[in-house]
């Protein structure tokens, strides 16, 4: 459902890892919805500022997102229904649009955590294959 | 706001072609987004200039963020991207079966086209609307041009002498000629204002109804018509393909391949035409109808260079 169209959060890669910044940025960059999905999901109901500084803090300051091309995720998200926004007034300042997860969001990001973690365990079962 | 700000929002908002209240939506969200980053910079001791300066850097090209806004925002559904191709359908099946001549059909088929468009229009101007708008001008831009030798009458006989057309006639040539050119640009100008790759869309179908008028006014009368019925399959066939470029226009996500795809369709459409309404054109002939489609489609995107494009941003925002 998710694949067709690139996820298009761009990150920036910090510190020690900069030959590796086109694999990894690649690598985010195919699963960022996930990492949308999952943060939403956990906080129930946030906003695109919070859901920055979160993945910023998570991650060790490793993923800093272009701040505004997140909306564009978060839009597609909200387009194909795994996501519902709405505007919520906030004590100080400007409204904000907050977003939740919907069951259908829900269950996307069940099935893409489930195949991350089949991913992830068959490349681990590879490598450790090569050291015996 | 911070003036600065303002006018990156303005570069987003310029390029997001995207309908009046969702750009308005998107907009107070970035706006909030760089109230609360600037408030927290300026919590860390940075100057309200400093402050909008990281914030602006830290948001990303407007440019890009635009574009990727829109591509997340423009897809419409199956069923819009059918409602959009359904008026080049409807007209595409007049002219295939014939019954183009026969007012019993036609008149009912275009009131159906005028009364979804003029509905459509007051109800919120949903992306399919457009190519409905585009044919419910088409009886308009039919009768300018069958206006035309009464204007070019009068312009003579104003310039060079010569006699007037009968002053009923020349009255309502002129207010019908006026009213239509009026009601044609307000609109169009609208639609340029919403996206001018939209009122390209819109407009696809003008030059080729255009050649088919030329062909028929110049080739004996425009309501008699019975020997040119030879026409009417590959207008039929230029207008299926536009029926099926609007749903791709619809579908497709990325701007650059929504035009090159209208530029293209528009081309090849035209030289089908020339090609069975006049034989072999030759290269220059082939030439000067793809000048003309690619005018007509030009047209909006120099339009809102020159207009501007939406509404400007609000204190609000």
């Amino acid at each position: 459902m998710l694949t067709g169209w690139q996820s298009v959060a761009i990150f920036q890669i910090e510190g020690e890892v900069i030959a590796m910044t086109k694999y990894t940025s690649n690598l985010l960059r195919g699963n960022t919805d996930m990492l949308l999905l999952g943060l939403i999901d956990e906080f129930k109901t946030t906003h695109g500022y919070q859901i920055i500084k979160e993945v910023e803090k998570r991650s060790n300051g490793l993923f800093k997102l272009k701040e505004g091309t997140i909306y564009p995720v978060l839009r597609k998200l909200e387009s194909e229904g795994l996501l519902k926004g709405e505007w919520k007034a906030t004590s100080s300042g400007p409204e904000r649009r907050c977003y939740s997860i919907t069951q259908k969001g829900r269950e996307v990001l069940c099935h893409r955590r489930a195949s991350w973690e089949n991913f992830s365990n068959a490349i681990n079962l590879v490598f450790k294959t090569g050291e015996v | 706001m911070d003036t600065v700000f303002r006018n990156y929002l303005c570069q987003v908002r310029a390029r997001l072609h995207l309908k009046e209240e969702l750009e308005n939506q998107l907009i107070s969200e970035l706006s909030s987004h760089f109230y609360e980053k600037t408030s927290e910079l300026k919590k860390q001791g940075l100057s309200d200039e400093e402050a909008a300066k990281k914030a602006i850097e830290s948001f990303g090209a407007p440019e890009e963020v635009a574009q990727l806004l829109y591509e997340a925002c423009s897809k419409g559904s199956m069923k819009d991207a059918l409602k959009l191709s359904t008026p080049h359908f409807i007209v595409a099946a007049l002219f295939a079966s014939g019954l183009l001549h026969n007012f019993q059909v036609v008149l009912p088929a275009f009131g159906v086209v005028l009364v979804v468009a003029v509905s459509g229009w007051w109800r919120g101007r949903p992306d399919w609307l457009y190519s409905w708008i585009g044919y419910a001008l088409m009886p308009l831009f039919a009768g300018v041009f069958l206006l035309l030798p009464v204007i070019q009458q009068v312009i003579m006989a104003l310039f060079y002498g010569g006699s007037l057309p009968a002053t009923g006639l020349l009255i309502g040539a002129v207010a019908f000629f006026l009213m239509a050119l009026w009601i044609i640009l307000t609109i169009s100008v609208q639609v340029i204002r919403r996206d001018w790759l939209i009122a390209s869309l819109m407009l696809a179908p003008v030059p080729i109804i255009a050649c088919w008028l030329f062909h028929m006014h110049y080739g004996g009368g425009i309501l008699g018509g019975s020997e040119f019925v030879h026409l009417n399959q590959p207008i039929a066939q230029a207008l299926m393909v536009l029926g099926f470029t609007s749903v791709l226009f619809i579908r497709l996500r990325q701007r650059i391949i929504k035009t090159g795809v209208i530029i293209t369709v528009s081309i090849i459409s035209m030289m089908m035409i020339g090609q069975s309404f006049w034989g072999d054109i030759g290269f220059f002939g082939l030439m000067g109808l793809s000048l003309v489609s690619l005018t007509i489609f030009i047209l909006p995107a120099i339009t809102e260079a020159l207009i501007g494009q939406g509404e400007p941003l609000s204190d609000r925002q």
